[in-house]
C-alpha cells in the first residue's frame, strides 16, 4: 500500500527556495521509497495559500474548511517533512501558527522531516534548538538529519564547501533515506476515530 | 533621547484582554509607575499580520522599535511564543531593536514551561538588537490571581541590572524600601 507523505512549506515569496528544498526532499523521500519497492505519495499544504484563514482560525478557534483540510492532511499522513525559512534564529509566524492549530497529540509518533532555509549559514541551528523543540513538545519521531540550505547552499554540485558541510545533495539524499526507514518501520499512521467507540442507541437501549 | 523614555507593553495572545495583557501591564506598571505605558495587544492587529498589505501593523512595529522599555508578554503554546508573536515580530528587519530595552514575560498552564522565557523569547529579542539584561517574568496561570510575590521575587533578582540599564525604571530601594 501507498504510503502519504505531507510536505508543509512557510515560504513566503513566489518562487520559494522554502519551497525548492521541501520539493526536493519530497523527491528524495519518493526515491528511496521506490529504492526500497515502496509508492509514497506526496501532498504538499503551502501554508501562504491560506494564510490569512490561519489567523482566523487562531482568532476565532473555528477552521475554515481550508484550514481543517491542512491540519487534517498533516495529522493524517502517514510522515511529514515540514520547511520553514528561518526569520531571526527561528521558524516564522506563519509556520508556528500553523502548528499551533494542531491539537496536542495529533503527531505522536508520527515520522517527521524538518528543513530550513536562511539567508546565511548563521542559523544553521535553528532546526535543533528551535524547530525539534517544537516537535519534541508534538512527541513527533523526527530523524536525525535535519536539512538547513543556506542560499549558497543551492546551485552547489559536488565540492564540499569551506566549513566541510556535506553538500545540500547529500544532506538530501540521506535525509529522505532515513525518514523512508523509520516509516517502513512504523508502517501506516494509526489514526484515532473518534467516534470509533461510540455506543449505538439501539445498545444503550439493551437492543444491540 | 526622549522617545526612548516610552514603555511598550507587546501582547501575544490571540485572544483580546487576555490574562496575558492584564499580567504584562501589572509588570509594566511595577517597573515603571511613572511611565507613559502603550499596550500593544496583537490579538487586534491578527487581520493583518501574514497578509501582504500590513499599514497598521507597521506602524505599530515602529512604535515598540522606539520603546525604552519594552515588555513583551506571551503565553506558552506548544512550548514556545506563539505564531501570533512570532508573525508580528518577522516584520522587523535585523537589529530593529537595537536600543530597546527587553523584558520577556511568559503565562504556563505548567511550571513545566516556565523556561520558554529563556530559551524562546531571549534569542529572539537578541536576535533582533534588544538588550534583556534580566531574567523573564515566567509565571503559571494559577499566579495569575495575585502577582504580588511573583513581582517580588523578580524585584529581589533582576530589578538592580534592569535599574542599571534603564534610566526610567525604579531602583530596588525605591520599591522595597
Amino acid at each position: 500500500m501507498t504510503f502519504r507523505v505531507a510536505v508543509v512549506t512557510a515560504g513566503l515569496r513566489e518562487p520559494s527556495s522554502t519551497r525548492m528544498l521541501a520539493d526536493r526532499l519530497a523527491e528524495a523521500t519518493v526515491s528511496a521509497g521506490a529504492a526500497r519497492g515502496e509508492q509514497v505519495e506526496i501532498e504538499v499544504v503551502d501554508l501562504r495559500t491560506i494564510a490569512g484563514a490561519l489567523t482566523s482560525a487562531l482568532m476565532s478557534g473555528v477552521q475554515s474548511p481550508e484550514v481543517s483540510a491542512a491540519t487534517t492532511a498533516v495529522t493524517t499522513a502517514d510522515a511529514v517533512i515540514a520547511v520553514t525559512p528561518i526569520f531571526s534564529g527561528s521558524y516564522n509566524g506563519l509556520f508556528k501558527t500553523f502548528f499551533d492549530l494542531v491539537d496536542d497529540g495529533a503527531l505522536a509518533g508520527t515520522p517527521v522531516l524538518l528543513g530550513a532555509t536562511a539567508g546565511t549559514p548563521r542559523h544553521s541551528l535553528a532546526i535543533d534548538h528551535a524547530l525539534r523543540p517544537l516537535f519534541a513538545y508534538l512527541r513527533a519521531l523526527v530523524v536525525p538529519t535535519g536539512v538547513f540550505a543556506a542560499t549558497d547552499d543551492f546551485g552547489q554540485v559536488g565540492s564540499r564547501p569551506a566549513d566541510d558541510v556535506a553538500p545540500l545533495g547529500q544532506r538530501v539524499e540521506r535525509a529522505g533515506a532515513e525518514l523512508v526507514d523509520i516509516l517502513l518501520a512504523r508502517g501506516h499512521k494509526q489514526v484515532k476515530d473518534e467516534f470509533a467507540d461510540f455506543t449505538s442507541f439501539d445498545e444503550l437501549l439493551g437492543q444491540g | 533621547m526622549a522617545e526612548r523614555e516610552s514603555v511598550v507593553v507587546l501582547v501575544g495572545n490571540p485572544r483580546p484582554r487576555s490574562r496575558t495583557t492584564a499580567a504584562a501591564e501589572t509588570l509594566a506598571e511595577h517597573l515603571a509607575p511613572d511611565g507613559d505605558i502603550t499596550v500593544v495587544e496583537l490579538s487586534r492587529l491578527a487581520g493583518e499580520l501574514l497578509t501582504a498589505d500590513h499599514p497598521h501593523a507597521d506602524r505599530v512595529a515602529r512604535t515598540v522599535a522606539q520603546a525604552g522599555l519594552l515588555v513583551v508578554a506571551t503565553p506558552v503554546y506548544k512550548a514556545s511564543y506563539t505564531g501570533l508573536l512570532k508573525a508580528f515580530v518577522d516584520l522587523f528587519g535585523p537589529a530593529a531593536l537595537r536600543g530597546v530595552v527587553a523584558v520577556p514575560l511568559v503565562v504556563s498552564a505548567s511550571p513545566a514551561h516556565q523556561h520558554v522565557g529563556e530559551t524562546h523569547v531571549r534569542p529572539l529579542l537578541v536576535e533582533l538588537g534588544a538588550s534583556v539584561p534580566t531574567g523573564a517574568f515566567a509565571v503559571t496561570e494559577s499566579q495569575l490571581a495575585d502577582l504580588g510575590p511573583a513581582l517580588a521575587a523578580w524585584d529581589e533578582a533582576w530589578r538592580p541590572a534592569l535599574a542599571a540599564a534603564w534610566p526610567g525604571a525604579r531602583t530596588l530601594a525605591e520599591v522595597a524600601p
